[in-house]
């Protein structure tokens, strides 16, 4: 039976599909975590990347290891390598070994260490991670889910946009910088040992990861490996740009940091529970509705977001709460985005999908991102060092929204005509 | 009625939201000391760096600690970041403000929320002026406060963080004084001046001002950067100005923050703060 997300919502199909515990530990719980831990490493490896840009470019001390962070950006090229590990070790071999590493590497992390030792570890979080979801979505689309294939990879996306919720919950509880929650009565004489507080957490979740990729990497093995489909001139670039776009608004402005309330000069207690709830909506928006691939809506939320975009960049200051919110509850529509374009990167597939187009286009995504943050660098924190630069921060930020709407609406027409080529 | 699937995962997706309110909802618990009881104010001026120590790392409970040892009334602080990148994002000021239960008032310098100046005060702050200072470089700010110590008792309170060149910090010192020479009554201005003290400018500054930290110990009046290995002697470039004060009850430049832990990890910036306690 092949259910159709177009006459059932993804919650309906999930609740159809998934029924035993050890399916659900495997396409829920270990993405989650995974991409937990990898929004973690990215908000420290950016602005890592940002200090180490400013120490090389003005040699003040420190520099070589600054040099050192920037050298982490080959680590971004690890997943090109993922076919190659998987035909010389085994796909199940490399995956678990990738998120084995992923656990460890964070583990490491919450020790509190040195700038350099955290941006290089996140830099191996990153990595190890792209090698991660380039298997773990082949063989979720591989697998037989009794599923739509677009409902399949939903599956992967939710638990995406999932991770973020959660990293926005444990930021709201220990409104902190860092993973670290802050202590509750702060006492110079307990400072040492309360700063490790976060391992509480942090131990038995990086176990709990490893636990749950060992216990569960059976069900991965692919039961039906038919997948006929055969599109050809597939847009793979579209994805791999769509997604450094997405990665960059992200993790620049729109959310880590959080930058909207700086920007319109509004209250950041008024807007972060806004942030969450936008983050909210667009789970439910996923789970619950039937209209996730109709081109026409996506259109109007994607113009939508592109209005408010323009808005908050140009007139931020005209008309601040209204603009504000607008922009914060407009991030939804980026995460939908970032849906769409994973679906059509998983799904527009011929004759199969293979691991290194996923893991291709992964890293190519992070190029973009690394591209536009350099861009975004020098046109707002270190404009100073290129008069040119000066002034374009709002610029860079609306060409990456636009980049991202139009990659997301040629994806989503790629995958309209990938659909009708199925049905005929 | 048994909750359904559906409503179970609405409710348990909407939770975060109901705490993020929540959170957001909780004001900062201040409680101001009994100015009546003592007529002491204890100031502290500290440029954090970005929360980054002479380690890289950066750390803000570390910065909350180093200030803590002190517990001062009304703090100072430079080099505060807003929703910065390189600081996750995080609003210095309100985190600081939060952890140490003080009202806070934050103006940014670079971008908008870069490089800026907070203050902080267990009083309540019942008036701000902020100005951006002269310059050719990289924007400064200055902020004016007044603080409420008791019903009566208004004191005004000066931040600033001045620029690198000597061109600029001269034309900076010289709009400062014109904003805190019309301003009657009990004063304390206090910042990272980039300036020593052998300076015209900061000469200028005590035409106007008392340098608290040289009247209390004139032989030592402490060097505050860098923090780490230790500042050179004669590095003084952080400064508790003061005027209309009965005496300066205590001052010296904080630098051992946590007993037993060694200097490098403790010190959360490349400054050391300074602390200076007066009687009103």
């Amino acid at each position: 039976m092949v259910e159709d997300v177009k006459k059932k919502n993804l919650f309906e199909v999930l609740q159809l599909n998934l029924k035993t515990k050890s399916d659900l530990i495997a396409y829920l719980i270990v993405p989650l975590l995974a991409t937990l831990f990898f929004i973690e490493a990215f908000r420290t490896y950016v602005p890592g990347l940002y200090i180490a840009m400013f120490h090389v470019v003005f040699q003040d001390p420190g520099w070589t290891g600054s040099l050192m962070i920037l050298l982490t950006l080959i680590l971004f090229f690890v997943p090109l390598f993922t076919n190659l590990l998987c035909n010389k070790f085994g796909q199940m071999k490399i995956y678990t070994f990738s998120l084995v590493i992923l656990a460890l590497a964070r583990l490491v992390v919450a020790f509190h260490l040195s700038s350099l030792a955290e941006t290089i570890l996140a830099g191996v979080i990153i990595a190890f991670y792209g090698v991660f979801i380039s298997i773990f979505l082949k063989r979720l689309v591989e697998n037989d889910l009794k599923m739509d294939l677009k409902a399949k990879v939903s599956i992967f996306s939710l638990m995406f946009i999932g991770a973020f919720l959660l990293d926005s919950v444990v930021r709201t509880i220990g409104f902190s910088l860092d993973i670290s929650l802050v202590t509750a009565h702060l006492d110079p004489a307990l400072w040492t040992s309360l700063q490790y507080l976060w391992l509480v957490v942090q131990v038995p979740l990086s176990l709990l990861l490893v636990w749950f990729v060992i216990r569960t990497r059976t069900i991965l093995i692919p039961q039906e490996q038919k997948v006929t489909e055969d599109l050809s001139n597939k847009p793979w670039v579209l994805n791999a740009v769509g997604l450094g776009m997405f990665l960059f608004l992200i993790f620049n402005v729109f959310l880590y940091p959080n930058a909207i309330a700086q920007y319109t000069n509004t209250s950041s207690a008024v807007i972060n529970p806004i942030l969450t709830g936008a983050i909210i909506l667009i789970l439910l928006y996923l789970l619950f509705a039937k209209t996730l691939y109709n081109i026409k809506i996506n259109l109007c939320f994607n113009l939508i977001l592109l209005l408010a975009l323009a808005a908050f960049l140009f007139l931020g200051k005209a008309s601040p709460y209204p603009i504000a919110i607008l922009m914060t509850l407009s991030v939804a529509i980026m995460f939908l985005n970032a849906h769409l374009l994973v679906v059509n990167m998983s799904t527009t597939c011929k004759p199969e999908i293979k691991i290194n187009q996923l893991s291709n286009l992964i890293t190519y995504g992070l190029l973009f991102l690394i591209i536009m943050t350099f861009l975004h660098d020098f046109s707002t924190d270190h404009a100073f060092t290129i008069s040119a630069f000066q002034g374009m921060g709002p610029l860079i930020l609306f060409i990456g929204g636009c980049l991202l709407v139009l990659m997301t609406l040629l994806a989503h027409l790629q995958l309209n005509k990938f659909q009708t080529g199925r049905a005929a | 009625m048994a909750l359904t699937k559906k409503t179970l995962v609405v409710i348990l997706l909407l939770l975060p939201l109901v705490i993020s309110i929540i959170y957001a909802a909780i004001p900062i618990q201040v409680t101001a000391p009994n100015f009546n009881a003592t007529h002491q104010v204890k100031f502290l001026t500290y440029n954090i760096h970005f929360g980054v120590g002479m380690d890289d790392r950066l750390d803000l409970e570390r910065i909350v600690q180093n200030i803590l040892v002190e517990d001062p009334d009304i703090i100072g602080l430079q080099e505060v970041e807003n929703g910065r990148i390189t600081s996750q994002g995080v609003d210095m000021a309100q985190w600081i403000a939060r952890a140490l239960g003080m009202h806070y008032y934050y103006y940014p310098a670079v971008n908008e929320h870069a490089f800026g100046v907070a203050l902080l005060s267990k009083y309540p702050i019942i008036n701000i002026t902020a100005y951006r200072l002269p310059t050719t470089q990289l924007e400064r700010v200055f902020l004016h406060a007044a603080i409420q110590l008791n019903t009566t008792f208004i004191l005004n309170v000066f931040i600033t963080h001045l620029g690198l060149e000597n061109d600029n910090t001269t034309a900076q010192i010289e709009f400062i004084l014109s904003k805190t020479n019309v301003v009657p009554g009990p004063k304390v201005m206090m910042g990272d001046f980039n300036l020593y003290n052998n300076t015209p400018q900061i000469r200028n500054v005590t035409v106007f001002f008392t340098d608290t930290a040289v009247a209390f110990n004139n032989s030592n009046p402490g060097d505050t950067f860098p923090s780490w290995p230790a500042p050179e002697s004669g590095n003084r470039i952080d400064y508790i100005f003061a005027t209309n004060y009965t005496a300066i009850i205590a001052s010296h430049v904080v630098t051992d923050m946590i007993p037993g832990v060694h200097a490098a990890w403790e010190y959360g910036s490349d400054h050391c703060p300074i602390t200076t306690t007066l009687q009103y």
